[in-house]
């Protein structure tokens, strides 16, 4: 070709580029806006897409959440009140990270990461603790109270046998051993120590007592079985081999000490 | 009364004859006629109630309004019924719109953009010489442009993956092929083959971060590789530019190892500050952040030192949002950044180009000097493809081509490619975000961070913004460890994109069920 011509239509070409990556980059933030809107839709339409349910704030001493207010839960993550955390809860009492959560086809499990905890239907989950919530659950931590709202497709996901429940195989390990996952976690020891006076005080529960204190025994055992339900988490301890930490009255730590 | 006036009336515009007898008489037909009507109704009141005659009366009047009424209601129902049905219809259409990912017609239109690009380009290079046809310039475009459309808008269809993410690749890589093709048809060709083998890698990779359950083990196994490959060029490297960070291989060449030692530093680093929340526990990939540190520090590979170091900090902050820790990273590297000027003689030279390049216009800065004299030369629309004098630039095929894109097709090119390439990032951000997982939000964040960096660094050299560092633009810059590390983290992007929309799907699907 002649560089004359060559020449002309190379500064045509430019003005051409110039043209066509205009034309892309209003494509490309056309789709991006677009996308954010439809993603922002559907989610607004179906809030049930892409979380496995909701917490309902019952009650909290804080202005920032109010009563009814839903918080949406993820299939996993963690529960605090940092920014960085999957689920944030704007309530400065409650610590920066409190728990870490994932869903499996029995429930919403939840470890404490804290070492002041958080209350399942009343019953205290101490670091390391492996609690499982149901729908209805109530969640308590120091004043805020939630309660659980699993969504059912969420749950029928859950019960479709190919897929694999959403938690990996090191978080899972992880609470097997009780160990969780944050600062005052029980660690390796500890566990250690805990299992030799389970084992001790199930080798002094095996020694009956006879007549009155027998009885006596029964009834006190009796009061304290109705006065506290056993939590979530230590219910099925035995079917699925997890450690959890035993819950103890505090009158009954108290009698050990002694 | 007001029933008898107008029969007056009307015998009066009759013209009958008022006389007072006829008119007697007439009274008494009509008293007679009245009382016949009393009687009769009296009759009908003593054999019919007295509700039965309202009713009779009020009947059909009720009844038409309730007609109405029932009518307008029923109207109502319906267009409320419509409306209900439009709106439903809408959102299941958002639905299926959320769950197929597809691309729809802009992205289309974008892909036919990027072809007509590439081949227009392809065409008046391949009629540059007079008197002679370019064959190569024309197998070229019969390659990439074909490839191009098939993996904007086949592939996002097969393998779940996103499609203005690759349309946006495939534009700045049909750019890069375009410029380099330009320049150096021989190291165009070269990159084109580099480009097919970098769409395979970037679909192995897309589906195997699609289908990873088990992160730990690859992790681990990525860090020796990383580490490994980062120790290759201290025990057989060469010295290219001031660094040893290139190992010759008989027969294949010479690569880049520390472009592969990205994946492993995202990919580690996405894992453990995933999998671990406190400080004390994410300190494996902190160490093996720092071991690839000082492994680039010991190649003077100061520029990818950087990009790692950078990406690090951006990683940290993303998973644990500790701002007073991610603060004294920063600090700690501009530390580590006024060690390494206090230690090395070439930084100390960059930095005193990037303050005065004409204080050594025809040594030091003549780098520098070039590069802006270049992108000054092409105006705002440039001199035209092929034209100008790249040449005079050194690394015009590499680190400087951002110069050359800017001499040749114009500054306001160069602006919108520098907007293309935040929208890519931004993509990268946005299917991050959209992931359930922390290890892949994080993934995405990591190569999102990378890409954006180094385009940042490398482009803010070019235009003496920062001191230069000698790293590759992504995608545009010769080099097939550069490209093909590029589309490898692309292909994660993608396959996280994939598992996100995937997800997304099931739900919708079980959700209809």
């Amino acid at each position: 070709m002649n560089q004359a011509w060559y020449q002309v239509l190379s500064m045509i070409y430019g003005y051409l580029a110039a043209a066509v990556i205009a034309l892309v980059l209003l494509l490309t933030l056309r789709k991006i806006v677009s996308d954010a809107a439809l993603l922002r839709r559907v989610r607004k339409n179906t809030p049930q897409a892409g979380a496995v349910g909701a917490f309902r704030v019952l009650s909290a001493g804080t202005r920032r959440l109010s009563a009814g207010a839903e918080i949406r839960i993820p299939y996993e993550g963690t529960l605090g009140a940092a920014h960085s955390c999957d689920v944030c809860i704007p309530y400065r009492r409650v610590h920066m990270r409190s728990a870490f959560f994932w869903m499996e086809r029995d429930g919403l499990h939840m470890v404490a990461l804290h070492k002041d905890g958080f209350f399942v239907d009343d019953v205290a989950v101490e670091p390391g603790d492996e609690a499982i919530l149901e729908d209805g659950a109530v969640l308590r931590v120091r004043e805020l109270k939630l309660v659980l709202r699993l969504y059912s497709s969420a749950l029928s996901r859950m019960d479709t046998e190919d897929v694999a429940p959403y938690v990996t195989s090191e978080r899972r390990n992880r609470a097997q051993q009780g160990r969780g996952e944050g600062i005052g976690a029980p660690g390796k020891g500890e566990i250690r120590r805990e299992k030799k006076l389970r084992k001790k005080m199930d080798a002094e529960k095996e020694k009956k007592p006879s007549g009155r204190a027998k009885r006596a025994a029964g009834t006190q055992d009796g009061q304290k079985k109705s006065r506290k339900p056993s939590s979530a988490a230590t219910t099925d301890a035995g079917e699925k081999n997890v450690y959890r930490r035993k819950r103890e009255t505090p009158s009954r730590t108290a009698k050990e000490k002694r | 009364m007001a029933g008898k006036a107008p029969v007056y009336t009307a015998k009066k515009k009759s013209g009958v004859s008022a006389s007072p007898a006829a008119g007697s008489k007439e009274k008494q037909r009509a008293a007679q006629k009245t009382t016949e009507k009393k009687g009769a109704a009296e009759k009908k009141r003593e054999k019919k109630p007295a509700n039965t005659k309202i009713t009779e009366k009020k009947t059909p009047r009720s009844s038409s309004l309730h007609q109405r009424g029932e009518k307008q209601v029923k109207t109502r129902r319906g267009a409320k019924q419509a409306r209900e049905t439009a709106r439903l219809n809408a959102v299941m259409r958002d639905r299926r719109r959320a769950a197929l990912g597809t691309g729809g017609f802009g992205v289309t239109l974008m892909a036919l953009l990027t072809a007509g690009f590439a081949a227009l380009g392809f065409l008046l290079l391949a009629v540059r010489e007079k008197g002679a046809v370019d064959t190569q310039a024309f197998v070229l475009m019969a390659v990439t442009v074909p490839l191009g459309l098939a993996t904007s808008l086949l592939l996002p269809r097969l393998m779940r993956m996103d499609a203005l993410t690759m349309t946006l690749t495939n534009f700045i890589c049909s750019v890069g092929l375009v410029i380099l093709y330009t320049v150096s048809p021989e190291r165009g060709v070269r990159q084109t083959m580099f480009y097919v083998l970098g769409l395979a890698v970037m679909m192995v990779m897309s589906a195997v971060v699609s289908r990873m359950r088990r992160t730990g083990g690859l992790t681990l196994l990525a860090m020796v590789l990383g580490i490994g490959a980062l120790a290759l060029p201290l025990l057989f490297g060469t010295w290219q530019n001031g660094a040893k960070n290139w190992v010759e291989v008989p027969f294949f060449g010479s690569f880049q190892p520390s472009e592969f030692a990205k994946l492993a530093l995202v990919l580690s680093l996405a894992y453990y500050f995933s999998t671990h929340r406190t400080v004390l526990q994410m300190m494996p990939a902190i160490l093996f952040a720092g071991a690839c540190l000082a492994l680039l520090m010991l190649q003077r590979d100061l520029g990818t030192a950087l990009i790692y170091y950078l990406t690090t900090v951006v990683m940290f902050y993303a998973a644990c949002g500790n701002v007073p820790l991610t603060a004294l990273g920063v600090m700690g590297g501009a530390g580590a950044a006024v060690l390494g000027y206090k230690m090395f003689a070439h930084v100390k030279v960059r930095v005193a180009m990037w303050r005065n390049p004409w204080s050594d216009p025809l040594d030091k800065g003549y780098q520098i000097i070039q590069a802006l004299l270049a992108i000054s030369s092409g105006g705002l629309f440039g001199v035209g493809l092929g034209q100008g004098t790249p040449e005079k630039i050194p690394m015009y095929y590499n680190d400087f081509i951002f110069a050359v894109i800017c001499e040749q097709l114009g500054l306001v090119f160069g602006l919108f490619l520098l907007a293309v390439y935040a929208a890519l990032i931004v993509r990268c951000v946005h299917a991050a975000l959209r992931s359930r997982r922390s290890f892949d939000l994080l993934l995405g964040c990591g190569v999102a961070a990378m890409l954006g960096i180094q385009t940042f660094m490398i482009v803010g050299g070019v235009i003496k913004l920062i001191p230069l560092t000698g790293v590759t633009m992504p995608f545009i810059s010769y080099g097939g460890s550069s490209l093909i590390s590029c589309m490898a983290m692309i292909g994660i992007v993608h396959g996280i994109a994939g598992r996100a929309q995937r997800e997304m799907s099931e739900d919708l699907f079980a959700m209809e069920e």
